[in-house]
């Protein structure tokens, strides 16, 4: 990434950090409601947790649209107009970003709030831009993405575009089992 | 382990001798889903155009990434005087017909036009006209996917006015056709 953007993203950064503000009483938590219409399946305890606990806000398109963390004993945050900014920083920075199509604006959102709220803990942490690249470097992948096709079979493999279609055999997913055994629970995202 | 056998049970009911769309990805695990989500749609789509779901109006195409695409089913309970005397749940299978692409099926549609289709797909940059016919191309494939007639009979006329209409001044059919249902 060219330096003068690196600056530019990381003042905008510096400008979002100054933003973080304790949260409108709407977005606190709420006492438990006791409703028994509710059917409650499963019931996860502070040890269930893994990491630290981060309410999220979605719109009514689904999303995000304010996010938290708690500071002290307080519930500070980015919501409405400020967390517009916190999107339209992680879509420029995505645009910046070579190679292109590597990571979505999602994951730079996350990403981008977690350099905001370690360096508003005064945690030491890399720089912005190299914070938040990190992460996607460490995010990516490489291999195949298989997306299994409901009712649809096909005698042999073929290609048609950029997608290779190929049937999932007995062998694959017995070779899948091996692995689950060895390796799990690593596998399962 | 009783859970690992549990989960492989379960998933080889689910994708097991099914075929798979497959995309080679360097990205986010998250991204890496939406691209290759976004590429196997594309190819489902042009292949469906040949298939036997989009010459018959009744018959439901149900092949879609998994979990993209449902088939009915029904549940139900019975209650006589306050109690559930009965429950009912289950598919309504009459219409559940996999799509099995044999090789001569595949050899067929090659030549009817699926080649030219595959070449438009692999292109790197589209023209105007090419993105407009796979735009209209996707619909009426996708009418396929639809399990009530009168949307169906939309995305075709959808479909149509997307490739032969000339502007939005035109009167659009589709439109007092969705008006009328």
């Amino acid at each position: 990434m060219h330096p003068a953007a690196r600056a530019n993203f990381k003042n905008r950064a510096v400008a979002l950090k100054s933003l973080i503000s304790a949260m409108p009483d709407s977005f606190l938590p709420k006492p438990e409601r006791d409703d028994p219409n509710i059917p409650i399946v499963a019931t996860l305890n502070e040890e269930d947790i893994v990491g630290e606990f981060e309410p999220s806000w979605t719109d009514a398109e689904g999303i995000i649209s304010a996010r938290t963390f708690k500071m002290e004993d307080h519930v500070v945050g980015l919501h409405g107009a400020d967390h517009d900014e916190l999107r339209r920083l992680a879509e420029d920075f995505q645009k910046a970003l070579r190679p292109e199509d590597v990571v979505g604006t999602a994951f730079l959102e996350g990403a981008i709030f977690e350099w905001l709220k370690r360096s508003t803990r005064s945690e030491s942490i890399a720089g912005f831009a190299d914070f938040v690249i990190g992460k996607v470097e460490s995010s990516v992948i490489e291999g195949e993405i298989w997306l299994p096709i409901s009712f649809l079979r096909i005698q042999s493999p073929f290609s048609v575009g950029r997608v290779e279609f190929r049937l999932i055999t007995k062998g694959f997913m017995d070779d899948y089992e091996a692995n689950l055994n060895r390796a799990c629970p690593a596998m399962l995202m | 382990m009783k859970g690992i056998n549990e989960h492989i049970k379960r998933r080889r009911t689910k994708i097991q001798n099914t075929a798979a769309g497959v995309v080679l990805c360097a990205a986010e695990p998250k991204y890496a889903f939406q691209i290759a989500l976004e590429q196997v749609e594309k190819s489902l789509s042009v292949m469906r155009f040949f298939s036997r779901f989009c010459i018959h109006p009744t018959s439901i195409c149900f092949s879609a990434p998994i979990e993209k695409q449902h088939p009915d089913g029904h549940l139900y309970l019975i209650v006589r005087e306050g109690r559930v005397v009965q429950e009912s749940a289950g598919f309504s299978g009459g219409k559940l017909r996999s799509w099995n692409i044999s090789n001569a099926d595949q050899k067929d549609n090659w030549k009817s036009g699926l080649a030219i289709l595959d070449y438009l797909l692999k292109k790197e940059s589209r023209t105007d006209y090419e993105e407009t016919l796979f735009g209209a191309l996707d619909l009426y494939s996708n009418s396929a996917l639809s399990k009530r007639i009168p949307d169906r009979l939309t995305y075709l006329l959808i479909a149509l006015e997307t490739l032969f209409l000339k502007d939005q001044s035109e009167d659009h059919l589709c439109q007092r056709h969705r008006c009328f249902f």
